[in-house]
């Protein structure tokens, strides 16, 4: 039998269950909060699995298995450790959010600093960041599928289209069912490509060894022997870390969670699950070097997964390994698209233009807009971007500066203000893009990452402007 | 040139750099989870 054949028979199977899992949101989902937070009624089980599949996408997948087998260790101070660190942020906000009934990030926005208006613009700002990072997915999801499928990019880019905008139509219900098939997937192809890369090689002690003469060291040491300065390693840890700190994706799913006590678990048990499943990452990434020395058989090295399960390691269960790296893309992908829809819907279009709304129209004004960003995120996908870690840290330091300060601030900080809130926000953004235009067009040349002086900008912002209008309210007040 | 320590072909240095923050990263809602339990408790009697 052919390997394609082999493949093609994972892939419809996975196809036959995913639709099915996913089917049973549908019955479930009757209103608006079912839909957008699953009628807040998540298990620990159920929550653990959707936090982490969501969190664990193409990103972690094919680039963090890429960049370790390119630079090494480097890469884990620079991606993971932050997104874990962000993760730890989150308890902040699991401790608090839980007090407010909200159906997304810029609903909370709403009642905390009363302005439907900013409420409106956060939104805007999350239906933007979301559809530019669901192409992440869709380009992993493409560049694994045409290379083991044998078809041509933008076919295969059109599948995970169709298995977005499905699980998408049956709201949270749908999306977490389905992450937790997804993430047991993950789990499991992560650790086979991983047992059979230790076994190939002689165990770990070898691998290192072999690494450390292939890449004169560099793959083992902290900075690859330089190559990176830790500003830059620290400021790259801190967008992306920063980033999921303030992230809606990871709030939806505190607040989608039964109770407090809940979100706070699904976190920290989250949390603990992810550093497992990327220790797994790190050993295809260090053996894969050692069975590739060089990239010359891959246009990215965000092939390398594909390359080397499909190549090195090819067996009867490299189909499960195969699935694994889809259902990491779809897992991320399906809850971006359906937060996205949500906002617009219940952040633009109810809060400014109808604020009355059947449960029945609202569900299929969200499906309309799943199915249009959805396309636009395939258009956009169609001429693939340059490597997807650093591109999503530039997304994610849009949605820091945007979301942070008026998150954090305003649940523990009773001086923060709206007027604090919108200038922050608006200023943040504002900086992240002169620092990316400066840096990038060598105006100037500098190792930090724009989110690190937009971050303080924001926060600056915030404290004056809160502690200004705050007093100011008082006087008012007293008068 | 110098021989450096190392764990499982892994220098010592970087089992302390990327393995200690990354034990850290690990552990570290369920310590943030324990210490705001405590306060809230406190804070409530």
């Amino acid at each position: 039998m052919s390997r394609v054949m082999i493949y093609m028979i994972y892939f419809t199977l996975y196809t036959i269950v995913l639709l099915f899992w996913g089917k049973s949101g549908f019955k479930k989902t009757n209103n608006i909060k079912d839909f957008c937070v699953a009628g807040n009624s998540l298990g620990l089980f159920i929550s653990v699995s959707t936090f982490t599949a969501t969190l664990f996408s193409a990103v972690s997948m094919q680039s963090v298995t890429g960049s370790v087998y390119q630079y090494g260790y480097s890469t884990i101070l620079y991606s993971v450790i932050g997104w874990l660190l962000g993760g730890s942020c989150l308890i902040f906000v699991a401790f608090k959010i839980k007090q407010y009934d909200i159906v997304t990030v810029s609903d909370y926005f709403r009642i905390r600093y009363e302005s439907r208006k900013y409420q409106a613009f956060t939104g805007v700002i999350t239906v933007i960041c979301y559809i530019l990072y669901i192409i992440i997915q869709i380009k992993g999801f493409g560049i694994v599928v045409s290379e083991l499928l044998d078809i041509n990019y933008n076919i295969a880019i059109l599948l995970i289209y169709l298995f977005i905008v499905y699980t998408g139509f049956g709201g949270l219900f749908s999306v977490a069912k389905t992450d937790a098939l997804n993430l047991i997937m993950v789990v499991v192809g992560v650790f086979l490509v991983a047992g059979s890369v230790l076994l190939n090689l002689g165990g770990i002690t070898a691998i290192h060894q072999e690494v450390g003469i292939i890449t004169n060291g560099a793959s083992l040491d902290a900075t690859s022997n330089g190559l990176f300065s830790p500003v830059m390693i620290l400021t790259t840890s801190l967008a992306w870390g920063l980033g999921t700190a303030a992230n809606p994706q990871y709030i939806i799913r505190i607040t989608s969670a039964k109770d407090k006590k809940t979100g706070v678990r699904m976190i920290c048990v989250s949390v603990f699950v992810l550093s497992i499943i990327y220790l797994g990452l790190m050993v295809i990434g260090m053996g894969s070097r050692v069975m590739a020395p060089t990239a010359d058989s891959v246009e990215s090295v965000d092939e390398i997964l594909a390359y080397i399960i499909n190549t090195k390691i090819f067996s009867y269960v490299s189909g499960v390994m195969f699935i694994s790296i889809i259902a990491a893309a779809i897992s991320t992908a399906n809850s971006q698209l359906l937060l996205l829809s949500s906002s617009f819907t219940y952040d633009i279009y109810i809060n400014l233009f109808k604020k009355e709304i059947s449960n029945d129209k609202f569900l299929n004004i969200n499906r309309v807009i799943i199915f249009i960003a959805g396309t636009v995120s395939l258009l956009l996908s169609i001429h693939p971007l340059e490597t997807l870690l650093i591109y999503g840290s530039y997304i994610w330091s849009i949605v820091a500066v945007t979301f942070l300060c008026p998150l954090y601030g305003g649940l523990y900080w009773k001086k923060a203000t709206r007027q604090g809130a919108i200038s922050s926000s608006v200023g943040g953004i504002v900086a992240v893009v002169i620092f990316y235009f400066v840096t990038h067009n060598g105006i100037l040349n500098t190792d930090i990452h724009p989110v690190l002086p937009s971050i303080l900008i924001s926060m600056i912002i915030f404290y004056i402007v809160s502690i200004k209008t705050y007093k100011s309210q008082d006087d008012r007040n007293e008068i | 040139m110098e021989e450096q320590m190392a764990f499982l072909g892994l220098p010592i240095e970087t089992w302390l750099i990327v393995g200690g923050l990354y034990f850290v990263a690990t552990f570290l809602p369920s310590v943030i989870a324990l210490i705001l339990r405590r306060k809230e408790v406190k804070k409530s009697k």
